[in-house]
């Protein structure tokens, strides 16, 4: 299984469809279109000047919209793949390039965005004059023209921030299901709040700690992740209204 | 029944006993509602689902999904004599829209519960999203199983 942020993830098959019919926020339009090549979150994080947290989030919030998913390997790609890690791969990085302000002399239109470049560069290549491409064109992106240093990380709540738990001792998760159930009144309907609970969660932060049904959570399920340990207390708190300690 | 002032999802746990007093009513049986499990990624579907998407403080979809032996069975139970997939599908349909019709009378104006949705291929219908985690209660009638699906967005 991939460490905590290394799943990678890519857009799905069907983007330009679903994108057509979805609104999001400008962070989460760069993210998406920054996965026109596959990223892990971590390598988001870096390229967009985003939390692990932020990250996580912003893929769990694009995951839900359907826009991404995440990439999965042919037998043959995990082959090459397999093969290339013997040798010394070249260097890669996401960058998130500067959008090129429209050739005229007219102060205005001079901060104007052209069209963002978004994608995997070897680091040689980086600095090189970039060839802007989009898979729906800049002009066709509903509120996409927006300079690169106003990418923003997605917000975190100063609270969650200082929540966050300060050791790194793998939590129980079980007494914290319980807990949420219990106080949801049991049945289906405590069952539910532990659903909404969770529903607020990094998907992918679940699934790189091994937890991919609540169901099967037993009395030595653990979570080891501190951002993930920080946003399951921070959801039982702010939707259960349930404080636990970490 | 006066809905919830402030619905959450949790109000959503109204749709099993909806869903049971669908297959009292008609057969005289109560189905029996198991253990609830929460699951990362794609649901498991039966052959026949009927999807009710709903809009308002919670967004999503609720969904009755069962085999074609359950279908069959309840035909038998409404004296339908064909068993074809085009009637299998009308009764999934039926099903849905019944619960979808109550679910509707006890939400009012909180919840809107839209025109259900029938898949006869184990699938999602395109117009629908699947939330990465499910919530999902699997359910027994007679000898058939199937399961009340419940996906919101985060």
């Amino acid at each position: 299984m991939n460490t905590p942020g290394q799943e990678t993830y890519i857009q799905s098959p069907d983007f330009e469809r679903l994108a057509e019919e979805q609104s999001l926020s400008e962070e989460l339009w760069l993210i998406a279109f920054a996965l026109a090549k596959p990223a892990t979150t971590a390598e988001l994080a870096q390229a967009c000047n985003l939390t692990p947290v932020a990250a996580d989030k912003a893929v769990t919030e694009l995951l839900a919209s359907g826009l991404i998913r995440k990439k999965t390997l042919t037998f043959k790609e995990f082959l090459a793949k397999r093969n290339n890690a013997q040798a010394k791969p070249e260097k890669t990085e996401l960058v998130v390039l500067a959008a090129l302000p429209t050739a005229t002399n007219s102060p205005a239109a001079a901060t104007e965005i052209h069209s963002i470049r978004i994608g995997f560069l070897p680091v040689s290549q980086a600095s090189e004059t970039p060839v802007f491409a989009t898979r729906f064109g800049g002009d066709r992106l509903p509120g996409f023209a927006a300079a690169v240093e106003e990418i923003r990380p997605v917000a975190i709540s100063a609270r969650a921030k200082a929540k966050k738990p300060s050791t790194n001792s793998p939590m129980k998760l079980r007494p914290v299901i319980n807990a949420i159930e219990t106080k949801g009144g049991g049945g289906i309907s405590g069952q539910l709040l532990v659903y909404r609970v969770f529903l607020r969660v990094p998907f992918g932060s679940l699934y790189d700690e091994g937890i991919t049904s609540l169901k099967l959570v037993d009395e030595n399920s653990t979570v080891r992740n501190p951002d993930l340990k920080a946003a399951i207390l921070d959801a039982a708190r702010e939707i259960a209204g349930v404080e636990l300690a970490a | 029944m006066i809905p919830a002032p402030s619905l959450s999802a949790e109000d959503l746990a109204v749709f099993a006993p909806l869903a049971k007093r669908y297959f009292e009513t008609i057969s005289g049986d109560v189905p029996e509602f198991g253990e609830s499990s929460i699951d990362l990624g794609e649901p498991e579907l039966g052959m026949l689902t009927g999807f009710i998407p709903v809009e308002g403080p919670v967004h999503g979809w609720v969904a009755i999904t069962f085999d074609p032996d359950l279908a069959d069975e309840m035909l038998s139970v409404l004296e339908e004599p064909r068993r074809d997939e085009e009637t299998r599908r009308d009764l999934a349909g039926e099903i849905v829209s019944t619960i979808a019709s109550n679910a509707r009378w006890h939400f009012g104006k909180h919840l809107t519960v839209k025109p259900a949705v029938v898949t006869a291929n184990a699938s999602i219908p395109a117009e629908l999203n699947a939330s990465p985690l499910i919530f999902q209660v699997p359910f027994q009638w007679r000898a058939f199983t199937g399961s009340l699906l419940i996906s919101l967005t985060p």
